[in-house]
């Protein structure tokens, strides 16, 4: 960590200590700000967040030892260091029972500071890279969640649990942005191919001729620009899992070769004569309707049923709406993290108009959204202003609901309305409170989710 | 680049013997001599001397840099004592010869390792009258050293990179 990278925050109500020790850390190259108070630092903190923090003890209005309780809060793995003068030592080695990192006394001795703060920013720094790697090595072994608690999300988890341990080819079906290749993951990492890899290949973002080399792979000069040879997908994934998305793209010439090599698990590198024997798990994905395509005559049917021995169908997020508030928290959280911002909430009505917009790209556009959001927040809180929705399809109902789900999403929007008030509410549809009860329960719905 | 003015008071008139050949490299050095009226900027609880105090009194010497030497011990509010105070980028600096002298840590009196400190001192501070800021590189003469053993670790020369941001 270069000392460029190290950000100090500074408060203190002494003009000539804020200035002399940020001019001191500053020549040394730290990246210095500082606050003439615990209020004015609180507000800064709304913004962004610091490596270090000095804190002066005793300030007029709020002091040092409240000061860094709240920026705790925010910021739990802040380190910080109380300047007390002797007088208030006492005070200063409670706020290390507190967390506070150290203490110094004015006046500083030179030396002491210099080791302090060199130490302070090798700590955080040896904590972030700590957190980082935790962070790679569960993402590499632990199942991605599939976040939500509807209905629909704990039979999607159901199926998964049940297909994973078996080697059965899967098929993931629905809209682009609903979570597919999450869905696949959370196979493969659950069964017992997770630790050989999982290799994807996205029919649809290459032609007929490099997809066949991609997927089978091709012997030196099998081509023009074949100049080694190369393996392909189908050898790469042998021990684990094969994830071929978009598979509704497929050419009738690849259809054919996929069908045989998955039929006889074996084939040939393109140019090439010898016969390669592999291993694979097959997960499909697709957001096309093939039982058209084999209608038109453009998907076989003997692939078909090849592929469609399990399948699972995800809902598109307008038929779930139930589910988005999980997904905000789990997306702030995420985007929090990444960008260093202390932003913690979503307030009632922003949450609100994200769960009536109708999300033609799905989770994907959700995430877009959230990320969007929080790079123009100032504050803390995500507010309805911070979004920007397509609004030329959003609200109305769309025509392919179930007369249930038009229900479901009635009750819903008439109880938000309400404010979650279910005298009210059962007044307005005509239904007695005990109805509204059952419905929820049914639906898989408590308040909590929804507030 | 513009001249060094090493202004010292008669208690330290036998500097004027000291060799300041690396700092003549890089700039023309004159030496004057004269008295300061350190009392001006006692601070009597602690009874050392306020060196920012004394930075913010000093007139800027027309298209000239001035460091001051003296034998008092300095602070500045939020330091127990500084070796050497400079305006960055400003016109004056201040160096205490006090803590630079083995002596003051108990030790034999060294005239020779005195000279090189005092010289790197005067280097340092002329540094940061050009606009440098403490540098990385443990050997260059512009790494921030808080303690006379690491003054002693450091080389006597402006390392490559802090050469090429001084002014021509
Ligand atoms: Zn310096
Ligand atoms: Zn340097």
């Amino acid at each position: 960590m270069t000392r460029q990278n190290v950000s100090i925050l500074i408060v203190d109500d002494e003009d000539i200590v804020r200035n002399s020790l940020s001019g001191w850390l500053e020549e040394d190259g730290y990246q210095v700000d500082t606050a003439q108070n615990a209020y004015e630092a609180l507000e800064a903190l709304n913004r962004r967040t610091w490596e270090l923090y000095f804190l002066d003890i005793k300030m007029p209005g709020m002091d040092g030892v409240e000061l860094h309780h709240k920026i705790r809060e925010v910021d739990p793995q802040a380190i910080v260091i109380m300047i007390t003068a002797y007088a208030a030592v006492d005070t200063a080695v409670r706020a290390l029972k507190d967390g506070a990192y150290d203490y110094i006394t004015k006046p500083f001795d030179p030396e002491d500071i210099s080791r302090l703060v060199h130490n302070a920013a090798r700590q955080r720094q040896l904590e972030k890279e700590n957190i980082e790697l935790k962070d790679q090595l569960e993402d590499l072994t632990r199942a991605p969640k599939i976040i939500g608690n509807s209905k629909h999300i704990h039979e999607i988890n159901d199926l998964i649990d049940t297909v994973a341990p078996t080697d059965t080819t899967v098929i993931i079906r629905g809209e682009s942005g609903t979570g597919k290749e999450l869905v696949a993951r959370a196979i493969h990492s659950k069964s017992k191919r997770k630790f050989f890899p999982m290799v994807i290949v996205n029919c649809g973002a290459l032609s007929e001729s490099l997809l066949e080399s991609e997927l089978f792979g091709h012997e030196k000069g099998a081509f023009t620009g074949a100049m080694q040879r190369r393996k392909g997908k189908l050898e790469l994934a042998d021990k684990g899992t094969l994830f071929l998305d978009e598979i509704g793209t497929l050419t009738p010439k690849t259809q054919i070769d996929l069908l045989r090599a998955i039929e006889n698990k074996e084939f040939t590198r393109l140019g090439g004569n010898e016969v390669i024997h592999t291993d694979f798990r097959l997960i499909c994905a697709t957001n096309a309707d093939l039982e058209q395509a084999i209608r038109e005559g453009t998907f076989r049917e003997d692939l078909f049923y090849r592929l469609q021995v399990y399948t699972i169908q995800l809902r598109p997020l307008r038929e779930r709406p139930e589910d988005i508030p999980d997904l905000v928290r789990f997306f702030i959280e995420r985007y929090k993290r990444a960008m260093n911002k202390p932003v913690g909430n979503i307030e009632n009505k922003a949450l609100s108009m994200l769960m009536n917009y109708q999300w033609p790209g799905n989770i994907r556009e959700l995430e877009n959204a959230i990320e969007r959001a929080m790079v123009v927040v100032k504050g803390n809180v995500l507010r309805k202003e911070h979004f920007i929705l397509n609004n030329s399809i959003r609200e109305g109902m769309p025509s392919d609901l179930s007369l249930k789900e038009i229900e479901k999403k009635h009750i819903l929007s008439v109880l938000d309305r309400f404010n979650w008030n279910i005298s009210q509410a059962a007044r307005i549809l005509g239904i007695d409170r005990v109805t509204i009860y059952k419905k929820l329960k049914e639906y898989g719905i408590s308040r909590e989710q929804h507030v | 680049m513009s001249d060094l003015r090493l202004v010292i008071p008669d208690s330290l008139s036998r500097i004027t013997n000291y060799s300041f050949d690396v700092v003549s490299q890089v700039t023309k050095l004159k030496i004057l001599k004269q008295e300061i009226e350190w009392e001006l900027y006692l601070d009597p609880v602690r009874r050392q001397y306020n060196a920012l105090q004394f930075l913010n009194n000093t007139k800027a010497h027309h298209n000239s840099h001035s460091v001051y030497l003296t034998d008092r011990d300095l602070f500045i509010p939020i330091f127990t004592h500084v070796f050497g105070l400079a305006e960055f980028g400003g016109c004056s600096a201040v160096i205490s010869l006090l803590r630079l002298d083995p002596a003051f840590y108990g030790l034999p009196f060294n005239e020779n390792l005195l000279q090189q400190r005092l010289q790197k001192e005067v280097l340092h501070e002329y540094g940061h009258l050009l606009g440098l800021r403490h540098c990385i590189q443990y050997d260059c003469v512009m790494a921030s050293s808080t303690t006379a053993d690491a003054l002693d670790i450091k080389g006597m020369r402006f390392c490559e990179i802090c050469s090429r941001k001084l002014p021509v």
